[in-house]
């Protein structure tokens, strides 16, 4: 193959945080062509090190910090960056993206992927420059917030030389291992979390507090300039007219239009429509016209969906605004419309770093489990749905694991395992996580997209975004290859690192010939965009050859939990609807065929060859 | 003649743009649908001229449900509207 892209920065680093050793690893032209970047160099890098037997918690797991090839060139918001790491929550391979300005900041030093190997012997810092890394010891951070991590750590790193400096931090959640700890940046402008997985809790583990980059000197240069820049300004009107909704409310203008549809879950998902008045009271519109003081962006982003909100009975002032998702797990989930703490909850999780919807969708289990007396009384102080105090006190005791809080920091499928069988009920996910927002029963693509998918309940494997347009929201018929193809998708644009709200809006929701033009305009490559889908489904069947190798994935773990399974939507306008199990048989036997893998969800040795995956798996 | 009232639920830009949150319509056509209620906003609200249809069909910048259920923006004039029936129109569902 010819040479390596000028997009490409060329290098991997590695980060040995034991001896505080770096090595820097040349990337492969065909490496870059068959993985391009982001989660595909991130499940390399994690297929490569981590033995398929080592715990998310050991020192043998890694955290990779990748960036994508079009990152800090004109195409719109490829400004994210993926953390790649094995889950506590999973136990499987797991790509968690977040904005900001710390993956832009990341290209610039020319290293494509941070790859974090051991476990420091202190608490300590990792600051990154177009040189290498350096691991400092950094006990004076024990215990501070992301927020205040993130500060102390940018003072210190530019009070030493003049160049910019990004950080991402850990917080006491992270410290303490709760499994679910998410990592914060919080950049210039606006805030970037990582949110899913656990990325916090194993950085924790491995007694890394925050991850610093210099700005450095690298600068992408696509193949061809001219075209590349007609092509992004093309979709410029597109993207700024498809993303109103996002630029006026960011992602909480979701709240009433999901609702509407009654597939939104309510009370730990008993139901899925909140009555309109409680809706309203959480919705966007309400944010918009009585909290949200300004809007912030990530780097390179005209959409600027992200907004700050002050509330001061909580004091708070310019808080990063719930996310629909945030909104889901923390207020509808839990029956607490008292948005003033639901804010108060949402910006302790941000500060303490921990996954609103896995600690949201575990709280709402908690709950429900303690409705039924499964959970002791003694244990049950907060747990009662609508108690909108004890959701801000239950965050708190999380991250600090006290009481009740403890137990709630495994996440709600460990802590149905230490509860009568009855528990298993209530669990609302699919293989070790919490499901986001969107309805695993009102959706069908999102039924066998969440079965599936690689990470879990995650909305970022399957996209239900073309769903509630109406395709493949209320059929069975093709959707199995729906959301295979949709996974092919997030798997591209999150190996680009493009955020999903621009490439949904200006892009194409489904890879199209136009990610193939920009993709041949910046790397010079000839490529079909057959080739292109190729991509995402390669990676795709690389994360889940991970998670086969690591007995997390096969077809008794490609399952929806009780609810989903048995228990239709009681009333709203999509009452009835679920997945009940022949439907997820016959969805999944599909799913295998359409994928190349067999009855058990394993991909076949023709697959692997095929995608040229045979040498990985060895 | 038989009248059809209708309420029209607004969310997002449309409800800054019209200052409310629902709107009542009175209908007299016979058999009216989705396509009459929305012209007849267009007609009604000078705020929302233009908004709502091109050509028979929806616009892709909003999302109208007829009690919750979608309704096909390529052919609002198939479905019928009945006494009692809410609409939503709301922004087209992106991001999350
Ligand atoms: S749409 Fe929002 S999340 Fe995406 S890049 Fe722009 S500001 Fe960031």
């Amino acid at each position: 193959m010819s040479e390596l892209p000028s997009v490409y920065g060329g290098e991997i680093l590695h980060v040995d945080l034991e001896s505080g050793e770096t090595d820097r690893e040349r990337i492969e032209p065909e490496d870059a062509r068959a993985l391009l970047g982001g989660n595909g160099f991130a499940a390399a890098q994690v297929h490569e090190h981590v033995p398929p037997d080592a715990d998310p918690f050991d020192p043998a797991n890694v955290v990779v910090f990748a960036v994508g090839p079009m990152n800090a060139t004109p195409f719109q918001s490829t400004s994210r960056g993926v953390v790649g790491f094995v889950s506590p929550m999973t136990n499987g391979f797991f790509d968690s993206t977040f904005g900001g300005t710390f993956p832009r900041a990341q290209k610039t030093t020319g290293f494509e992927a941070i790859v974090l190997h051991g476990e420091a012997p202190e608490l300590s810092t990792v600051c990154v420059d177009e040189e290498g890394a350096t691991v400092s010891e950094a006990e004076e951070l024990a215990g501070l917030d992301t927020y205040e991590t993130c500060e102390a750590v940018r003072e210190r790193e530019e009070s030493e030389d003049e160049s910019d400096v990004h950080v991402v931090a850990a917080g006491p959640a992270g410290e303490n291992r709760v499994r679910y700890a998410c990592l914060v940046h919080r950049g210039r402008d606006r805030e970037g979390v990582a949110g899913r997985g656990g990325s916090g809790a194993v950085l924790g583990a491995k007694n890394v507090k925050a991850v610093a980059v210099r700005e450095g000197s690298f600068e992408p240069e696509v193949a061809e300039e001219e075209t590349f820049r007609e092509l992004t300004m093309s979709r410029m009107q597109p993207l700024m007219e498809e993303t109103e909704m996002l630029q006026e409310y960011g992602t909480s203008g979701l709240v009433n239009p999901v609702n509407e549809m009654g597939k939104l879950g309510v009370r730990n998902n008993q139901s899925e429509q909140a009555d309109p008045e409680f809706a309203e009271a959480i919705s966007g519109e309400t944010l918009k016209e009585e909290y949200v003081t300004e809007d912030t962006t990530c780097a390179n982003c005209a959409v600027r969906c992200g907004k700050h909100v002050s509330v001061q009975s909580e004091g708070m002032t310019q808080a990063k605004i719930p996310e629909f998702e945030s909104l889901f797990g923390t207020a509808t989930m839990q029956a607490v419309d008292d948005i003033k703490r639901v804010m108060k909850a949402n910006d302790l999780c941000d500060r303490l770093g921990m996954d609103t919807i896995s600690w949201g969708v575990t709280v709402a289990f908690a709950r429900e489990c303690a409705e039924n007396g499964l959970i002791d009384a003694d244990d049950s102080a907060h747990l009662e749905f609508g108690d909108a105090d004890g959701l801000v006190e239950l965050a708190r005791q999380t991250a600090a694991r006290e009481g009740i809080g403890d137990e709630l920091a495994a996440g709600s499928f460990r802590l149905a395992a230490s509860l009568p069988e009855k528990a298993e009920r209530y669990l609302h996910g699919a293989k070790g996580l919490e499901f986001a927002a969107h309805s695993p029963r009102g959706l069908k693509g999102m039924s066998i997209g969440y079965a599936t998918s690689t990470r879990g309940g995650s909305h970022h494997d399957t996209r239900p975004t073309l769903q509630y347009g109406g395709e493949h929201a209320e059929t069975t018929d093709g959707t199995a290859e729906f959301a295979a193809r949709s996974q092919h998708f997030t798997a591209l644009g999150d190996s680009l690192t493009q955020c999903r709200f621009v490439s949904e809006g200006g892009w194409g929701k489904r890879i199209g010939d136009r990610y193939r033009d920009a993709l041949q305009a910046a790397t010079g490559w000839e490529l079909t965009t057959e080739d292109v889908e190729t991509i995402g489904e390669r990676i795709y069947n690389l994360e889940r050859l991970i998670n086969v190798e690591r007995g997390v994935a096969d077809r008794e773990s490609d399952t929806l939990p009780h609810r989903v399974l048995h228990e239709p939507i009681p009333d709203g306008p999509a009452a009835g609807m679920h997945c009940p199990p022949d439907e997820l048989a016959a969805m999944l036997a599909e799913y295998y065929a359409y994928r190349g893998w067999d009855e058990d969800g394993k991909p076949t040795p023709e697959t692997l060859e095929s995608l040229g995956l045979d040498e990985r798996a060895g | 003649m038989t009248t059809v009232e209708l309420r029209v639920k607004l969310f997002g830009m449309l409800r800054s743009r019209v200052e409310r949150r629902s709107i009542q319509l009175t209908l007299a056509d016979s058999d009216p649908t989705v396509a009459d209620a929305l012209a007849r906003l267009e007609r009604e609200h000078p705020e929302l001229a233009g908004e709502l249809l091109e050509d028979g069909r929806i616009v892709t910048t909003v999302t109208v449900l007829r009690n919750g259920r979608l309704v096909d923006r390529d052919a609002p004039e198939t479905v019928p509207l009945e006494a009692g029936d809410e609409l939503s129109l709301t922004p087209p569902i992106t991001g999350g």
